[in-house]
């Protein structure tokens, strides 16, 4: 794919169905139309996000740095109407949450567990060592794809703004949060944060639920740093409790790290090396449920419902200056409006008026004021105007009259009459027409069409030109009219 | 089996073949496989292979500069690396074979660098101030990102050199460097593009490098008018024709500009720029409600600016009426009590312009040709200009 192209995701990839959805965006499995691989797309919309691009962008870049088998990994983020579709490899065996909601309602089997949990420490370390830190380690952002193997996913990408800055989106995270992560301790919070979660997401596999899930989720996370941490108890094995235990110590500076953990008991003697069957169970589960979710913002809902945006010009009243606008084609015509002599006669050539006006700069401190009327800084120099339209004919027909005038606005009261109106089809063609018919014979008419075919060649290249054509030609027969020549 | 020394893992591959034995072999060894790739006679297989030393050797430099291996490096030690890699110029002849590394090479290099940024000795940042001293390496990792984009999987290597310069500017006196280079300006040719990622990375570096510092920014490049005429051509361009997210990001780095006092020059030029202006309004007309927002922001000073120039207060008041109409349903569901502060602000602003009882509406006879009146439109438009241009002055 070029760097260059603009080709919206929705042309790239087929959407299949919509496999999750939340604020910050839904999650749809989805397919590259040209390889088949299936991908996961989160579709984050930008306009009723109120999270910062700039952050967004930080976050999917730190997505783009990781490679490796045991992350959901990162292929590419594009943009689509307002809103960022950011492609990551799928996983077709859902969560480990899906794992405990459907299969394990009170935990799993603690072999099971030391196998998912060995992974996600290998995870983990592989992630430490790029300097990097997940911040949402819980059972449901450990993912499974379809041979049962076990990934880290939903991290970056406002998974770490949700569990730390937004108040309104993080109710159901504080209880995997780590004491010093609640208590802002922006020193003392590093990756070690993310070896408590585990911890956490331990107990939580293994019980079914995380420690203190009854009690409101702020009343935890505000009493996080003052309790005990808390502890495995029931009928697991020693290890296991280790291991929970070895996890959830307060002080972030004890707490071992993604390598120490390695060597763990609990997960250095792993018997299992997928968890494949479990992943057909939730399958054909999530079949017999008929399981769809409803995305949040339907893609079919588009800010801009058209490539054509409303342009300002049709709203606000520029008319004084808008003969600077279609002054831009000024590399092609000044040679023509320079020569002519209503111009180097000052006469009311639009082309001078404006250049030639005296405006009192009311702001002397600004020497360069008159090189900024320059039309370099032009909005509308054409440029968003696609001009490698390939079928010119049929821009021409496709070309309403709005289209084309949107940017020539007269006054108030004309503009009304004016809007519509097509330089091209209404005069320039209409001539043209007028003069095909009155030709005498067939090589006229070849040059006639000849001529009507250079204007809208023109046109498509100029946005304008006919406009500016016309305006000069009436100028000057005013002027010859009213005896300056 | 023997059991684990220090539960010490086998990360440790590199300690095998060539065994580096002093901390400056790091560096030399990286040389020397990166001069591989310059060889005329390189096969396939010895490319293969010099790419898998070097990362093997970059990831073992990192492992040392952090103090990850056993036994910990003394401090002397490490010290030795940075001589040595500064003395070999590491990064620049890494940079030179950026294209030809792993990405995981690329990676371990773009941490290596930032971990040797934030390196200080005796309170002087010791990579900091060799890189003040070789310039060349900045530069080069300024072209470094443009000649990426001609390779394939064009999009990691310029993600990874993006961040190490994103990771420069952080640091006043490579900021100062980037904003001198001519290349900063490429940046915004980049911001254009129509990839979601080559596009936002380039804004971002653009972002960090105008407003890190803004003092630096402020006395040293908008001290310049040719620097303040080109930004504005430049971030224009991006306000008109970028992307949503360009859009947004563009028009919110200008706002944000401008408001800093010590950007008067800057500030002065912009607000007094009738194209400017009508760039700035046509993007308060987007459909976006968040450009709209960015936009008012700017558009907010140049109302408020209580010396307009003629041009600018021209259009504000010809179009008085239909501000005073857009901002009946402007910002309404905001509870932002700063922003609904400046709305009202604004809002008497557009108020307490003179009305015109234009003479184009005396003119505006029914008239089924309207092509034929543009230009007697024209004159008298001028004329009814003319007329109330005295108003600014009289205030």
């Amino acid at each position: 794919m070029s760097i260059r192209s603009r080709i919206p995701p929705s042309k790239l990839y087929s959407i299949q169905s919509c496999i999750g959805r939340g604020n910050f965006g839904d999650v749809y499995k989805a397919m590259d139309r040209t390889t088949q691989e299936i991908v996961a797309i989160k579709v984050v919309n930008l306009e009723h996000s109120d999270e910062d691009i700039e952050l967004l962008a930080q976050e999917i870049f730190f997505l783009a740095e990781l490679k490796s088998p045991l992350i959901t990994n990162y292929i590419t983020t594009m943009l689509e109407d307002v809103s960022m579709w950011i492609v990551m490899e799928y996983c077709g065996g859902g969560s480990c949450s899906d794992l405990l909601k459907r299969n394990y309602v009170n935990g799993l089997p603690e072999e099971k567990v030391s196998f998912i949990i060995h992974q996600v420490t290998l995870g983990l370390k592989y992630l430490h060592e790029q300097r990097k830190i997940h911040r949402d380690i819980k059972a449901a952002n450990i993912l499974l794809n379809e041979e049962g193997m076990v990934k880290l996913g939903d991290f970056g990408v406002s998974g770490h703004l949700r569990s730390t800055m937004k108040r309104d989106t993080f109710v159901g995270t504080p209880y995997w949060m780590a004491p010093e992560v609640v208590c802002c301790e922006v020193d003392g919070y590093n990756e070690k944060a993310d070896i408590w979660s585990l911890g956490i997401t331990t107990y939580e596999l293994l019980k079914g639920l995380p420690p203190l899930s009854k009690y409101d989720p702020m009343k935890v996370m505000t009493n996080l740093p003052k309790r005990k941490p808390p502890k495995l108890q029931g009928s697991f094995s020693d290890a296991a409790k280790e291991f929970v235990a070895g996890c959830l110590v307060k002080v972030p500076a004890d707490r071992p790290s993604a390598y120490d953990l390695l060597s763990f008991e609990f997960i250095k003697n792993v018997t299992i090396t997928n968890l494949k069957s479990d992943v057909e169970l939730i399958k054909q589960k999530k079949v017999q449920e008929r399981y769809t979710k409803v995305p949040k913002y339907p893609l079919q809902n588009r800010l801009y419902k058209n490539s054509n945006t409303v342009r300002g010009e049709d709203f606000w009243n520029f008319e004084s200056t808008r003969l600077s606008i279609t002054q831009i084609p000024k590399e092609e015509l000044s040679p023509v409006t320079q020569d002519s002599p209503v111009s180097s006669l000052n006469m009311e050539s639009p082309y001078l008026l404006h250049g030639q006006t005296v405006t009192p700069i009311t702001n002397p401190s600004s020497p360069s004021f008159r090189k900024c009327t320059q039309p370099v800084f032009e909005l509308d120099s054409g440029m968003d105007i696609d001009s490698g339209c390939p079928n010119l004919q049929t821009e021409i027909e496709m070309a309403t009259p709005s289209n084309h005038n949107k940017k020539h606005k007269k006054n108030d009261i004309q503009a009304l009459k004016i809007e519509k109106f097509d330089y091209l089809k209404n005069i320039v063609s209409h001539i043209l027409n007028r003069m095909y018919d009155r030709a005498r014979d067939d090589e006229t008419r070849k040059y006639v069409n000849e001529m009507l075919k250079q204007f809208m060649k023109t046109e498509a290249h100029v946005p304008g030109f006919n406009e500016v054509f016309i305006e000069e030609i009436s100028l000057r027969i005013e002027a010859i009219k009213k005896g300056f020549v | 089996m023997f059991k684990k020394y220090k539960n010490q893992d086998l990360d440790m591959a590199f300690w095998w073949k060539k065994n580096p034995k002093t901390p400056s072999d790091y560096a030399r060894l990286i040389i020397e496989q990166l001069n591989k790739f310059s060889s005329p006679s390189l096969t396939q297989d010895n490319k293969r292979k010099a790419q898998e030393e070097c990362t093997k050797y970059l990831i073992g430099t990192k492992h040392f500069i952090v103090g990850d291996t056993e036994p910990h490096p003394t401090a002397e030690a490490i010290d030795e690396l940075y001589t040595a890699m500064h003395h070999a110029d590491v990064f620049y002849e890494l940079l030179l074979h950026f294209v030809d590394l792993e990405f995981e090479a690329r990676r371990e290099c773009m941490l290596i660098f930032s971990i040797c940024l934030g390196y200080s000795k005796d309170n002087k940042f010791v990579t900091v101030d060799y890189l003040v001293s070789q310039p060349k390496t900045i530069s080069l990792m300024l072209r470094t990102a443009e000649i990426s984009l001609q390779q394939k999987g064009c999009q990691d290597i310029f993600l990874t050199v993006g961040n190490m310069i994103i990771e420069c500017i952080k640091y006043e006196q490579l900021c100062r460097i980037i904003l001198k280079d001519p290349q900063l300006w490429k940046f915004f040719e980049l911001a254009k593009l129509g990839n979601f990622e080559i596009s936002t990375e380039s804004l971002q570096i653009l972002s960090a490098a105008f407003t890190t510092h803004p003092k630096l920014v402020s006395k040293e490049f908008f001290s310049n008018e040719n620097n303040i005429i080109r930004f504005i051509k430049c971030i224009n361009k991006l306000m008109a024709h970028g992307s949503y997210v360009t859009k947004r990001q563009s028009t919110k780095l200008l706002a944000s500009l401008i408001v800093i006092r010590s950007n008067n020059a800057l500030m002065n030029i912009y607000i007094n720029s009738p194209e400017n202006l009508k760039l700035i309004m046509t993007l308060m007309t987007d459909k976006s409600k968040n450009l709209q927002l960015e936009a008012f922001n700017v558009f907010k000073v140049m109302v408020a600016n209580p010396r307009k120039s003629k041009p600018v207060f021209d259009i504000l008041v010809k179009n008085r009426d239909k501000l005073l109409a857009y901002f009946k349903g402007f910002g309404l569901d905001s509870q932002d009590s700063t922003f609904l502060d400046e709305r009202e602000f604004i809002i008497q602003e557009i108020d307490s312009l003179p009305r015109i009882i234009s003479s184009a509406t005396d003119n505006a006879s029914p008239n089924n040709v309207p092509n034929m009146n543009s230009p007697s439109s024209v004159t008298n438009n001028q004329s009814s200009l003319l007329t109330h241009s005295t108003t600014p002055d009289s205030r």
